[in-house]
């Protein structure tokens, strides 16, 4: 195909609808580098956009510009999304510092709790140290309906009390632990609040002499706990 | 069909994202590129959909233009030709198209927001042009360009001989080629 044959097609080249032979020829040919059939290509590639645009005008339907500008805009941020963004920025900064504080406080109260745990975790490593000391002595409490229990007393280890269906107490109340001597007052052992579920487990360090203790009893007294007892003790164990 | 500088700062725009850029290019193109849908393929949703999908492709694809090598307005009607030309030559389109008249189709030609660089330049001077054309000529450049038929199947849809098609054809190029490059445009 000559130059003067291959000029009077462009045109239809360029809209794809030349004989597929003919449109081979001139993509070899231009494949070959030819820079004047590659200008009259761009040429008739304008002319027939030209032709495309004479085309009768009918306005696109107002809604299909926010639906292509929306489709489409997704992928980048504009100056306004941009102003959006440093809102947004700024609400997951405060956001992150509102978790902060709370992990603050969290950990706080972790590390309370685990403090808590490790004391409990020593108290009864206490506790399963007197029992096995020998020399323990076990006494059992309780009646129907009432405190019940075991209070294990080893005379060199201290003892270890544990108690089920305690009374609920006022929060300025607690438990008393006392060592009942035959005769004179009784001695504290310490201080106790029971569970949710009215149970305790307590130790106490104190060295109780089995020859002069007669019995451990409980009594419910003022939150820092009394000299001697102020009420009626709800739980009596003798230890004779 | 000039490459006015707003063109040029538009395909910047579009090339560095700018999503203002891309409203403009809606403005500037959709009513032709919705129009020349319109036109081929014939059917408002279809067009609406083509519109679209040509807006995605520009932004996604406007690193491949080059505007040392050619006009963005030519750019994009080309896409729109081909894409809506590849609508209408696909089976779904056959049985989908809906064939009915564009003389029933709501027209208002005054009312397009903004009215695209391309038709202001070498458009007016190619419809031009193209009024000087007889009606056979009319007729195989429009079978040609709005669907995509080759001379042969033009010569067959017209029951014509493919060697008066190729005439009609040859002389109506010439003509808008010639008024165009030979200074119909100034």
């Amino acid at each position: 195909m000559t130059h003067s044959e291959m000029e009077e097609l462009y045109e239809l080249f360029v809209l794809g609808t030349l004989e597929r032979e003919s449109a081979a020829d001139i993509e070899q040919h231009l494949r070959e580098g030819c820079q004047h059939c590659a200008t009259k290509v761009r040429e008739a590639t304008s002319l027939m956009a030209a032709f495309g645009s004479t085309v009768e005008i009918t306005p696109p339907p107002a809604h299909l510009r926010e639906r292509v500008l929306s489709s489409v805009r997704p992928a980048t941020p504009n100056r306004r999304s941009r102003a959006t963004s440093i809102y947004v920025l700024a609400g997951l900064c405060a956001a992150l510092l509102a978790v902060c504080v709370w992990l603050g406080t969290e950990t706080r109260q972790l590390r309370s709790r685990l403090t808590e745990a490790a004391q409990e975790r020593n108290a009864l490593e206490s506790a399963l140290k007197s029992l096995g000391r020998s020399g323990t002595r076990t006494v059992q409490f309780g009646k129907a309906n009432q405190p019940e229990g075991k209070v294990f007393v080893n005379p060199s280890g201290g003892l270890v009390f544990v108690a089920d269906r305690l009374p609920r107490l006022a929060s300025n109340r607690i438990f008393q632990l006392w060592l009942v001597p035959p005769t004179g007052a009784p001695r504290s052992a310490g201080l106790f609040r029971s569970d949710a579920n009215g149970s305790s487990v307590t130790v106490s360090s104190v060295a109780v002499d089995l020859a002069t203790t007669k019995a451990v009893a409980v009594s419910v007294e003022p939150a820092s706990g009394s000299s001697a007892p102020t009420t009626t003790p709800i739980i009596v164990a003798g230890l004779e | 069909m000039s490459d006015s500088p707003s063109d040029l700062a538009l395909t910047e725009g579009l090339r560095n994202r700018d999503p203002e850029a891309l409203e403009l290019a809606y403005d500037r193109y959709s009513a032709v590129a919705y129009s020349l849908f319109l036109r081929i393929t014939r059917d408002r949703s279809v067009a609406e959909d083509l519109v679209q999908e040509l807006f995605i492709r520009i932004w996604n694809h406007i690193h491949s233009f080059d505007p040392a090598r050619g006009v963005l307005g030519v750019w994009i009607l080309s896409i729109a030709r081909n894409m809506g030309i590849d609508y209408v030559r696909s089976a779904h389109a056959r049985f989908s198209a809906r064939l009915q008249p564009m003389e029933h189709a709501e027209r208002s030609r005054g009312e397009s927001r903004a009215e695209p660089e391309v038709v202001i330049d070498q458009g007016r001077v190619v419809k031009a042009a193209f009024e000087t054309l007889n009606v056979k000529q009319r007729q195989v450049l429009e079978l040609a360009y709005f669907q995509g038929l080759s001379q042969t199947e033009i010569a067959s849809q017209l029951q014509e001989p493919l060697g008066t098609v190729k005439s009609w054809m040859r002389s109506a190029l010439s003509c808008l080629r010639s008024t165009v490059i030979g200074g119909g445009a100034k």
